[in-house]
C-alpha cells in the first residue's frame, strides 16, 4: 500500500544511511548506495534505529533528543498470517477471535482477525514480551503456536484445511526493530522532547512523533509530510 | 501519576487477562509492565490497523 502511495516519487531503496554529517557546507548523508549532498535532511527511522546508532550522526543528537529516545523503546505486534482452503469454521469476516489468558501478564496468546476483506487468510496477533520471544524463534514456531492455539478451539479441523503460514519479521528487521515506539511510564513527554527542533539542517519526523497520530502509518505520513513543511518553509521554498 | 499500567489495574475482574492483552501487546506491542497509561490515554483516539 505504501509502495504504490509513493510510486510516483523518486524513491532509492536498498541504500540504508549509515552516516549524517552536518558540519560542511551542506548535509552529507552516507548510504549503502553512495553519498549524497543535501540542503536539509529528514530523518524518519524508527526510535528503534536510532537507539540502535547504526546511523552515525556528526555533531552528534542532543542529549535531551537521546534521552527522549531512550525513553521511547519500540513495541512489537506481530502477525502470524494462516492460509486456508477456503473453509471458515463458522466465523464471518473481519471479526476478532479471542480468548480467554491469565489475568497475569504477560500472556502467551494469540489473537486472531478472521478472513480479512473475505480473503482466506487469518491473522493471528503476538505482542509485547512474548512477540519478541516468539520473534527470536523464528517463523516455524509462530505459525506452530498460532496453529496449536486455533486447535484449542477447532480441533483437527486446523490442520484438514490449513495451507501455509508466516510470520513478520519487524522484531529483528534491522531497518525496524519493532513496530512502534512507546513511551516507558514515568516518562510521558518524550515524544514532545525528541520532536524539539533540532540545530542546523536534520529534522526528525516519524510514527513516534506524530502526536495523537502515533503507532499508526498514517500518523507517520502525517509527521513526514508537516516536517517537509517546516523544512521547505525554513528553505525559502514553501 | 505515569506509573505502569500493571501497578493500576485492578485485580479479580473477569476476562482481565483478555482485556490486558489487547490494551498491552495488541494495541501498544507493550505489556502492561511496561505500559504508560497516560501515553496509551494520550493516543486513545487513534490505535494501529490490524486489517492491514
Amino acid at each position: 500500500m505504501v509502495a504504490r502511495f509513493g510510486a510516483d516519487l523518486p524513491v532509492t531503496l536498498n541504500a540504508p544511511v549509515t552516516a549524517i554529517d552536518d558540519t560542511g557546507p551542506s548535509v552529507r548523508i552516507e548510504s549503502a548506495a553512495g553519498s549524497i549532498s543535501a540542503k536539509a535532511v529528514i530523518v524518519t527511522v524508527s526510535t528503534g534505529v536510532l537507539a540502535a546508532e547504526t546511523i552515525r550522526f556528526t555533531p552528534g543528537l542532543p542529549d535531551a533528543t537521546l534521552g527522549a529516545i531512550g525513553n521511547m523503546p519500540m513495541g512489537l505486534l506481530a502477525k502470524v498470517p494462516l492460509l486456508f482452503d477456503g473453509y471458515h469454521f463458522g466465523l464471518k469476516s473481519n471479526e476478532w477471535l479471542a480468548y480467554k489468558v491469565p489475568e497475569e501478564m504477560p500472556a502467551q496468546a494469540c489473537y486472531f482477525l478472521t478472513w480479512p476483506f473475505n480473503m482466506d487468510l487469518m491473522v493471528g496477533l503476538v505482542g509485547g514480551k512474548f512477540g519478541w520471544e516468539l520473534s527470536a524463534a523464528g517463523p516455524d514456531a509462530a505459525v506452530d503456536f498460532a496453529l496449536g492455539e486455533l486447535r484449542k478451539i477447532f480441533g483437527e479441523k486446523v490442520d484438514q484445511h490449513f495451507i501455509k503460514g508466516d510470520f513478520t519479521n519487524w522484531a529483528y528487521d534491522p531497518l525496524v526493530r519493532g513496530s512502534y515506539a512507546s513511551e516507558r511510564p514515568g516518562f510521558h513527554g518524550a515524544r514532545a522532547a525528541m520532536a524539539e527542533p533540532l540545530d542546523g539542517r536534520v529534522y526528525l519526523a516519524g510514527e513516534a512523533l506524530a502526536g495523537k497520530y502515533s503507532v499508526t502509518c498514517g500518523g507517520a505520513y502525517m509527521s513526514g509530510e508537516r516536517v517537509a513543511g517546516d523544512v521547505m518553509a525554513a528553505l525559502g521554498a514553501g | 501519576m505515569d506509573v505502569p499500567a500493571s501497578e493500576v489495574r485492578p485485580n479479580g475482574i473477569p476476562w482481565s487477562g483478555v482485556s490486558q492483552t489487547w490494551t498491552g501487546p495488541m494495541s501498544m506491542g507493550m505489556d502492561f509492565a511496561d505500559l504508560s497509561p497516560v501515553d496509551w490515554w494520550s493516543l486513545s483516539t487513534t490505535k494501529p490497523n490490524l486489517e492491514v
